[in-house]
């Protein structure tokens, strides 16, 4: 499991190449939060 | 405000595309075709670049991170907005893990990894605090430059004994297949696609009407002489360790002497080709910090300059185990599981969602 | 409205010496006008011409009395004495009525001389001013082949003229201040009205009201005070002492500014291009003058750079290296128990150890200090095994390369620079020279000299203006005056 959390690495990517569009998303989201937050 | 020039826009998009493919060469499974392969992604590259240019001209003044909260509403956009910078600064990663490969292998063999990369980034997040208008007064001074350099090495080359046009040919030998493969996906987004960070910059132009003239012309510059460049390698080196080698551009400077005096001119030209990169990697880390600040209305740049640096060094020296794992990657799996979707995918929807509401004639 | 005179003569005289006690070279002469009247005559000996203070001041007063008495009686009731002998008796030409105490004392300090008349409220001041000035000489620290001899001197008047002679124009604007409250520095700002920008004129008024300081004792002063990164190694300012060099400039829309007690004048903004370009440029054939141009961008270059090459190439890149040259290098340094770098900086500091020393040795000396130069640290360093014969060359050749540099300011800079640069050469070798010059480029382009960036015209790019730069295009093609600075 905790090789889905550096899904940069270009041996996690190969395996797992789906990994990084994951934490992009989630990433994304969290960020977000802080942009809806200052749109306020 | 900051204003940009005509020539400035030109020379930091020419530069920016030139990049990495100054050493790694373009196309190169494509064998001696690859030359043909440069000027077909070029030129469909140049219409996907219009494409961008289009939605920034339908949405005026604004740039790529707020395109979509416009488009798509707050609660879709931005999310889809946050992607960008994300990518960028995995790009600017991917940049950082190319030097870590190539400064020890060409220039200094002894010298700890976080040394060499740590020292480039303070040297970026200077560049980055200095402001928009000194990347582009820099890459404006650097362009004539490196254009002086390339001839020069173009000239020394031709001049040299090595050159054998026969190693061009057959020409297309083994058909369009490998060309096709090469251009899609990975020679038009490699390029081309990553322009559309550009749009992050776009509006700074002085004489927005310049926009798609300026592109064109970059486009066919790069164009051709990436695709010189291959050809040099193509008949010099022949095709075989053009294909083969990771940094073909480098072997074929290593070939020249100059009347037997000067030679072994890689670290030179390693030097050269790392500015390109420096450029490259500053370009990807502004327009991921402009896009921050624009996401998170932040007032001064300091804070995202400060985290996108770290976070970039910190991916960029842990990403790559070995080089045929980066380059792997970067060549197979990046351009599908990233670039399709935020460089083609996405835009295109952005293009057609924003030229129906156009149609329709609602404003949102 | 501070303390006026009075109209006591006793009261105002006691004032007048009490202020300056004890300073042996004031003059208070006392002189009886005409019968009643009494009259003194104030001035600081050493700063005023004191025959003309006897032609023009006191012989006519005393000679002229009976003149004076008729008029007086005509106006008794007239408090005027004072304009009377200011229109009629007195033959001094510049002259103004004054009652206030502060300015009459400052006129004083100032080199100016003071007529008061008992029971009179103002004081008369004459401007007889002549004190010691050196004459006109060459400009020392900027001498060229060809071009005027002539360089500035500590007189504010003087340098003024120089600039007259020149441009003989009204439209020639000099603009009085003073600045420093212990000093009280006369500071002339100069400027061809119409030619430079307004703004750019009201920005340098801002920033020298801005200055807040006890004394300016020379223009260096106000340099750092005015200039808009002092961080920074590069002169944002020039500073010259030949005039054809500042009318040269003003005719661009710059703006000088002249201050008294020193032969340096000041002009902004500047370029680094504009560093690089010395008056004699323009004196000279084109074709010569485009050539040494280039010389001097490539020796400033290598000023900047060689040692630290040399550092790099001889420890990371030996592979760079000609067979030959590398085998004849590897000998030399043979004996050497130092690495590269520990041998350049020792070679380099004893250098530039010398070049101080050499501005400050009193002439006999001089001599001596050359030979021991050139013998002791050069011959006998590298018999010894203490530095190699290489990097004598390289050292000696980067100092002769440092000389290049026009301005000396900027000559400075590069020479500064150079030891980061050697520094990171060692460490990073050719990778960290690149990085230097990275940052170095990065910050001359980030920096601004009154607004103007300091790159112009390569970046950002104004083709119009970088033909003067990189060739010297014959006068011709010259004539439409350069848009850069002024209109």
């Amino acid at each position: 499991m905790s090789e889905y959390l550096w899904p940069w690495q270009s041996h996690v990517f190969i395996l797992h190449p789906w990994a990084i569009s994951i934490m992009f998303i989630v990433l994304s989201l969290l960020l977000s939060m802080i942009s809806w937050f200052k749109k306020k | 405000m900051v204003r940009v020039s005509g020539y400035q826009l030109f020379a930091t998009t020419v530069l920016f595309q030139l990049g990495t493919t100054v050493i790694f060469g373009f196309a190169s499974p494509a064998g001696r075709d690859a030359w043909i392969a440069m000027l077909l992604s070029a030129f469909i590259g140049m219409f996907m670049i219009l494409g961008y240019i289009a939605l920034m001209n339908m949405m005026p003044g604004l740039s790529l991170v707020e395109w979509f909260p416009k488009q798509f509403g707050p609660w879709l956009g931005i999310p889809i907005a946050w992607f960008y910078p994300l990518l960028f600064i995995y790009d600017a990663g991917r940049g950082i893990s190319d030097l870590k490969e190539l400064v020890p292998l060409t220039l200094l063999p002894g010298t700890p990894t976080w040394v060499i990369l740590g020292s480039m980034m303070l040297v970026i997040m200077y560049f980055l605090s200095s402001g928009v208008e000194v990347i582009f007064r820099f890459a404006g001074l650097l362009f004539p430059i490196i254009f002086f350099l390339f001839v020069a090495e173009i000239l020394l080359l031709l001049g040299s004994r090595n050159v054998h046009f026969d190693n061009l040919q057959p020409l297309l030998g083994e058909g369009w297949g490998r060309v096709w493969k090469t251009v899609w996906p990975f020679g038009i987004l490699q390029t081309f696609g990553e322009t559309i960070e550009f749009a992050m910059l776009w509006s700074f132009l002085r004489k927005p009407g310049q926009l798609a003239g300026i592109n064109i012309i970059a486009v066919l510059v790069t164009g051709v002489t990436i695709a010189v460049f291959d050809m040099l390698a193509i008949m010099v080196l022949g095709e075989g360790v053009f294909q083969r080698n990771i940094y073909p551009l480098l072997v074929l400077l290593r070939q020249l002497s100059i009347s037997d005096f000067l030679d072994n001119l890689d670290a030179l030209g390693v030097m050269y080709f790392m500015t390109t990169i420096f450029l490259k990697i500053s370009l990807h880390l502004m327009t991921a910090v402009l896009a921050i600040q624009k996401l998170t209305s932040a007032k001064s740049l300091r804070l995202p300059i400060l985290i996108v640096t770290v976070t970039t060094l910190w991916i960029g020296s842990n990403m790559a185990r070995n080089v045929t794992d980066h380059i792997f990657v970067g060549t197979r799996i990046l351009p599908y599981n990233l670039w399709i979707p935020l460089f083609i995918v996405i835009p295109a929807i952005l293009l057609m969602v924003a030229w129906i509401r156009k149609k329709a004639g609602t404003a949102l | 409205m501070g303390p006026t005179l009075s109209g006591n003569f006793e009261a105002d005289l006691a004032f007048f010496r009490e202020s300056f006690d004890r300073s042996s070279d004031i003059v208070f002469k006392e002189l009886l006008v005409c019968d009643g009247y009494r009259g003194i005559i104030i001035f600081i000996d050493g700063l005023v011409d004191v025959s003309l203070v006897d032609m023009h001041i006191i012989t006519p007063l005393l000679h002229g009395r009976s003149q004076l008495e008729l008029k007086l009686n005509e106006q008794v009731k007239h408090h005027n004495v004072q304009a009377i002998l200011q229109k009629s008796i007195v033959s001094a030409c510049q002259s103004k009525l004054e009652s206030e105490m502060h300015t009459i004392v400052s006129a004083i300090t100032n080199g100016d001389t003071i007529l008061i008349l008992e029971s009179s409220s103002e004081a008369l001041i004459f401007d007889m001013k002549g004190r010691e000035a050196r004459a006109v000489e060459e400009a020392a620290s900027e001498p060229t082949i060809r071009g005027p001899r002539e360089g500035f001197t500590e007189k504010l008047r003087t340098n003024t003229s120089l600039l007259r002679t020149r441009l003989k124009t009204n439209k020639l604007k000099m603009e009085p201040l003073t600045i420093g409250d212990v000093s009280n520095t006369d500071i002339v700002i100069v400027y061809l009205d119409g030619v430079a920008k307004t703004e750019l004129i009201d920005e340098v008024r801002t920033r020298l009201g801005r200055i807040k300081i006890d004394a300016i004792l020379e223009s260096g002063y106000i340099e750092e005070l005015i200039e808009d990164n002092t961080y920074s190694p590069f002169p944002q300012v020039l500073s010259t002492e030949r005039p054809d060099r500042v009318a040269a400039a003003l005719l661009e829309g710059k703006v000088s500014l002249l201050i008294d007690n020193t032969p340096f004048a000041l002009v902004l903004p500047i370029t680094f291009l504009g560093l690089m370009q010395s008056p004699e440029d323009y004196y000279q054939r084109y074709m010569i003058s485009t050539a040494t141009r280039w010389l001097r961008y490539w020796l400033a270059f290598i000023a900047l750079t060689f040692p630290s090459l040399y550092i790099a190439v001889t420890t990371f890149h030996q592979e760079m290296v000609p067979t030959n040259l590398l085998l004849s290098i590897a000998s030399s340094r043979e004996a050497v128990p130092f690495p590269a770098i520990i041998e350049a900086l020792l070679m380099e500091i004893t250098f530039e150890g010398l070049r101080e020393a050499g501005i400050r040795m009193p002439r006999p000396v001089g001599q001596a200090v050359s030979i021991v130069g050139a013998l002791v640290i050069g011959q006998a360093a590298v018999q010894a095994g203490i530095v190699s014969a290489i990097l004598v060359i390289i050292v000696s050749f980067t100092g002769i390369a440092s000389f290049i540099f026009p301005s000396y300011s900027l000559g400075i800079a590069a020479r500064l620079l150079r030891f980061p640069l050697m520094f990171l050469a060692g460490t990073l070798g050719l990778y960290g020279i690149l990085l230097g010059l990275l940052v170095i480029c990065i910050h001359l382009l980030r920096l601004r000299s009154f607004g103007v960036p300091y790159l112009s015209p390569v970046a950002p790019l104004s083709l119009n203006n970088l033909k003067d730069t990189l060739f010297r295009v014959p006068w011709r093609n010259l004539i439409h005056r350069r848009r850069g600075i002024g209109e």
